[in-house]
C-alpha cells in the first residue's frame, strides 16, 4: 500500500490543483446526466396509472432524499477521519458538505410535500420516511449552528466532528424507531405507490437523474472546498501567487 | 491507579455534586416545577376533554420530562467550567469519561429521578388508566438516564459558549427522539392492555449502548471545550 | 415526447402547478449551490488582492 498518496491528498495545495483538473469533467458530466434524466422524466415517460403526472416529482425527490442521507454519512465519516488523524482538509470538507446536504434535505422535504398534496390529498403526512428526513434536517441545522457558534476554527472543527459522529451512530436508531413508531400508529400508513415494482421506462430516467445529482453534488462540493481552501490558506505563498497574478 | 482509588475518587465527585445540589434548593426544585408547568399547559391548550387528555397523556408526560431534562442540562458542567473546577478534574489521574459519567449520575439523581417519581401524579391528572402507571415509571426510569447521557454530550460541546442554551436544545432534542418513541409506545401499549416488555427491553438496550459509548463522547467534548 | 402540445405539457392533467413548482424549486437549489461557492471565491480573491496592494503601497512608501 502506498501511503504517500493519502498524505499528498490531505495537502490543500495538491488537492486544489488536482480538483481543478477534475472540475470541468465532473461539471459537464453532471449537467449532462441531470438534463437528460430530468427532461426524460418530465417529457418522455408515460404518466403513472395511479398518480397521473404528479409522480414526475419522483425524478427530483428521490435523488434529493438519497443525497441528504448519503451526504450526512459521508460528512460524519470524513469528520471522524479528520478528528482522529487531525487533517485540516477533512474539516474543510465537513464544513462544505453540511450546507449542501441541508439544501438537498430541504428540497426533499418540500418536493415531498408538493408531491403529497395531489397524491394523498394533504401537504404533509407523518409518514416514516418524511419524518426521518425532517429529523435529518434538524441534525444538519444543529451541525451548521454549532460551527457558527465557535470563534476558533480549530475548536469548531473538533466540536463538529464529535457531533457528526454522535449523529451517525444515532441515525440508524432514529430511522428504526421512527419506522416502528409509524407501524404502531395505524392511520398514517400510506405507502408511496409504485415503490415495489417500477416500470423500466421510469426506472432508467430515475437512475440517470440520481447519477446526475450525485455528480452535481461532487461538482458543487469541489467548487465549495476550493473556495474554502483559498480562504483558509490565504496567507500562504502559493495562494498569494495564484490570486496575486490578477492584481 | 488502583480500583479502590478510582472508586474513592469518583465517590468524592458524586458526594460533592450532590451536596452542591442540595445546598442550592432552587436548582433542585426548578426542573420539577417546570415539568409540572409544561404538563399543565397542555389541557389549557387542547381543552379539558377527558377523552383527548387520556390519548395525549403519555406523550405529554414524556415531552415534559424531555424538556425539563434538557433545560437542566445547561447547568451540568457550567459552574464547574466557570470556576475552573472542570480543569482541575481533567488534570486529576481519574479517567475523564468516568468523571463525566459520575457527574451525569449525580445530575440524574437530582433531576431525572424526582421527575420519574412524580410523573404518575401527572398521569392521574390526565386520566390515564392505572395499568399505564407502572409503564410510565419504568420507561422514565430507563429513559431519563439515557436523556442525561446523550444531553451531556451536547452540554459538554456548548459549555464554553456564552449563549449555549438554545443551541444545546437544537443539538440534543433530535437525538432524544428514539427514547421518546419507545417511552410513549410502552405507555400506549400498557394503557390499552397490551404487553409492553419489548419496549422496555429496547430501552434497556439503548441505555446499555449509551452507558458504553456516551462517556467517551462526553469526555471528548469536554476536552474540546476546555482546551479549545 | 409524451405530451402532444405545449398546453398539455404545462397543465399536466391538472398536476402542472405541483410538478412545475417542484422543478422550479429544484432548479433554485441547484443554482444556489453553484452561486454560493463562486461568490465566496470572488470575495476571498478580492480580500487577498486588496491586502497585497496595501502591502505593496506600504513597501513603496517605506522606500
Amino acid at each position: 500500500m502506498n501511503w504517500t498518496f493519502f498524505h499528498r491528498m490531505a495537502s490543500p495545495k495538491w488537492f486544489y490543483d488536482f480538483s481543478g483538473r477534475l472540475l470541468p469533467w465532473v461539471g459537464m458530466l453532471a449537467l449532462g446526466c441531470v438534463v437528460i434524466g430530468l427532461t426524460w422524466g418530465l417529457l418522455f415517460t408515460p404518466p403513472d396509472y395511479l398518480q397521473g403526472n404528479s409522480y414526475r416529482i419522483i425524478f427530483l425527490h428521490v435523488p434529493a432524499a438519497s443525497l441528504a442521507l448519503t451526504i450526512y454519512s459521508g460528512l460524519a465519516v470524513t469528520a471522524a477521519i479528520g478528528f482522529i488523524w487531525k487533517i485540516k482538509l477533512a474539516d474543510m470538507a465537513v464544513s462544505c458538505l453540511a450546507p449542501i446536504g441541508a439544501s438537498f434535505c430541504a428540497l426533499a422535504l418540500i418536493t415531498g410535500a408538493i408531491w403529497g398534496k395531489p397524491t394523498w390529498g394533504t401537504w404533509w403526512v407523518w409518514d416514516a420516511r418524511l419524518t426521518s428526513v425532517l429529523i435529518l434536517q434538524f441534525l444538519y441545522f444543529g451541525l451548521i449552528a454549532l460551527r457558527e457558534a465557535f470563534d476558533s476554527r480549530e475548536t469548531a472543527a473538533r466540536a463538529c466532528a464529535i457531533l457528526a459522529m454522535v449523529g451517525l451512530v444515532n441515525l440508524p436508531i432514529i430511522k428504526f424507531s421512527v419506522e416502528w413508531w409509524n407501524t404502531l400508529h395505524q392511520g398514517a400508513t400510506i405507502r408511496v405507490a409504485g415503490e415495489s415494482s417500477m416500470a423500466m421506462e421510469m426506472l432508467i430516467p430515475l437512475l440517470t437523474s440520481i447519477a446526475g445529482f450525485y455528480l452535481f453534488t461532487l461538482f458543487v462540493f469541489l467548487l465549495r472546498i476550493r473556495a474554502e481552501i483559498l480562504n483558509r490558506e490565504q496567507n500562504t505563498a502559493w495562494v498569494r501567487g495564484l490570486l496575486g497574478a490578477n492584481f | 491507579m488502583t480500583l479502590r482509588g478510582l472508586v474513592r475518587g469518583l465517590g468524592c465527585i458524586l458526594r460533592r455534586d450532590l451536596r452542591l445540589a442540595f445546598r442550592n434548593r432552587g436548582d433542585l426544585m426548578n426542573p420539577l416545577v417546570f415539568f409540572f408547568l409544561v404538563a399543565s399547559l397542555f389541557p389549557l391548550g387542547v381543552g379539558p376533554s377527558p377523552d383527548v387528555l387520556r390519548i395525549i397523556g403519555g406523550g405529554v408526560v414524556w415531552v415534559s420530562a424531555l424538556l425539563a431534562n434538557m433545560l437542566a442540562l445547561d447547568s451540568l458542567f457550567r459552574s464547574d467550567y466557570e470556576d475552573g473546577a472542570l480543569e482541575q478534574l481533567m488534570l486529576s489521574p481519574l479517567p475523564l469519561s468516568l468523571v463525566a459519567v459520575t457527574k451525569v449520575l449525580a445530575h440524574w439523581l437530582v433531576t431525572g429521578l424526582p421527575i420519574t417519581l412524580v410523573a404518575p401524579v401527572i398521569a392521574i391528572m390526565f386520566g390515564l388508566p392505572a395499568e399505564a402507571l407502572p409503564a410510565i415509571v419504568a420507561t422514565l426510569l430507563l429513559g431519563t438516564p439515557m436523556l442525561s447521557l446523550v444531553g451531556a454530550i451536547g452540554a459538554g460541546l456548548t459549555v464554553g459558549l456564552r449563549k449555549g442554551g438554545i443551541l444545546l436544545s437544537l443539538l440534543t432534542l433530535p437525538l432524544y427522539i428514539p427514547v421518546l418513541i419507545l417511552g410513549t409506545g410502552a405507555i400506549d401499549a400498557a394503557a390499552n392492555g397490551f404487553p409492553w416488555s419489548a419496549h422496555l427491553m429496547w430501552q434497556g438496550a439503548l441505555l446499555a449502548l449509551g452507558i458504553t459509548f456516551a462517556p467517551l463522547a462526553i469526555g471528548a467534548s469536554l476536552r474540546v471545550s476546555v482546551s479549545g | 415526447m409524451y405530451f402532444e402540445d405545449l398546453n398539455t405539457l404545462i397543465t399536466m392533467g391538472g398536476h402542472g402547478l405541483y410538478v412545475w413548482t417542484a422543478y422550479g424549486l429544484g432548479l433554485l437549489v441547484m443554482v444556489w449551490n453553484v452561486l454560493v461557492p463562486l461568490r465566496h471565491r470572488r470575495r476571498v480573491a478580492a480580500d487577498v488582492g486588496r491586502r497585497m496592494r496595501r502591502e505593496r503601497a506600504q513597501q513603496e512608501a517605506a522606500e
